[in-house]
């Protein structure tokens, strides 16, 4: 399978999303304006990753900011990866927070409580 | 300290931050006031960027001010409303500013989880972050300026603590 792999912009979080090096991860701010057209093909990669995955899937999520807009997409992607995972255990989100920003833990915590995935919350 | 007047685009909203990365966050010690800051930005510029009502040129014409008060900063803005966004948006403002710092929290919680397929209460998160962020420190009015048209005006105090 493909990656897929999105540079950072300004509004726009790097994205690396490969099934080969088993590395999933999103990282920086998100405030773009149109979230459904950035945040599609990563549902469309993920939901193509999770006919076959691997046999553990760590999700890393290190947003410096997100705003309103891309939370909701973010909660679309997860839920369809919750959907498609047959044993839950086998993916985990790790959410990362700057150790000073309490807001960025308790949205990271609001999602964790939500989903039946497990959530792991690293400061840095 | 920043004052603007014409349309609000996305591309506008990266230049707005970097002016405060590089002009106003230095004026501050807090790296929590700095991110309350930047996501007061985004929301109050994203909210007029996408529900303001264009002019005849087919763009939103709005205000945004920035000015520094005791410990912290006032940011207003206005931008011309139809009616319907203003019964709207005044709906969900009186409401909002009745609650509580927990009950707003709640209710932002409901709203993204929830109900976040909602096309007819988009605008609500951004105005409950809005007022989370700025422990409810709203000030906003309506005013007439021609038929089917309101200024709608909303300050917003951010203080550092």
């Amino acid at each position: 399978m493909n990656p897929l792999q999105i540079a950072a912009s300004e509004e726009t979080p790097e994205v690396i999303l490969d099934a080969k090096k088993n590395i999933f991860k999103l990282t920086g701010r998100s405030f773009v304006q149109n979230s459904v057209v950035f945040y599609d093909p990563i549902l469309k990669w993920f939901s193509d990753y999770f006919q076959a995955p691997n046999s553990t899937t760590k999700i890393e999520l290190k947003f410096d900011y997100i705003n309103s807009s891309s939370q909701k997409r973010l909660i679309e992607i997860i839920l369809k990866i919750q959907q498609l995972t047959k044993d839950l255990n086998s993916v985990n989100v790790v959410w990362y927070y700057k150790s000073d920003d309490e807001d960025m833990l308790e949205k990271g915590q609001e999602f964790g409580e939500y989903f039946k995935l497990p959530f792991k919350f690293i400061p840095y | 300290m920043l004052g603007y007047r014409g349309a609000i685009t996305q591309e506008l909203i990266i230049i707005f931050l970097r002016l405060a990365e590089t002009k106003i966050y230095p004026r501050f010690q807090s790296q929590a006031f700095k991110r309350k800051i930047f996501s007061v930005f985004i929301e109050t510029l994203q909210n007029i960027h996408k529900y303001a009502t264009p002019d005849e040129t087919g763009f939103n014409n709005a205000y945004f001010l920035v000015r520094e008060i005791p410990d912290g900063l006032q940011i207003s803005t206005g931008n011309i409303v139809d009616t319907n966004s203003m019964n709207s948006l005044k709906l969900k403002l009186d409401t909002i500013v009745t609650k509580s710092e927990e009950e707003l929290k709640a209710w932002c919680k409901k709203k993204l989880f929830e109900e976040r397929n909602s096309q007819f209460d988009s605008v609500g998160i951004g105005l409950l972050e809005l007022a989370i962020k700025s422990n409810n420190k709203l000030l906003y009015k309506f005013r007439p300026v021609a038929e089917d048209s309101f200024l709608f005006t909303l300050e917003i105090d951010l203080t550092n603590n």
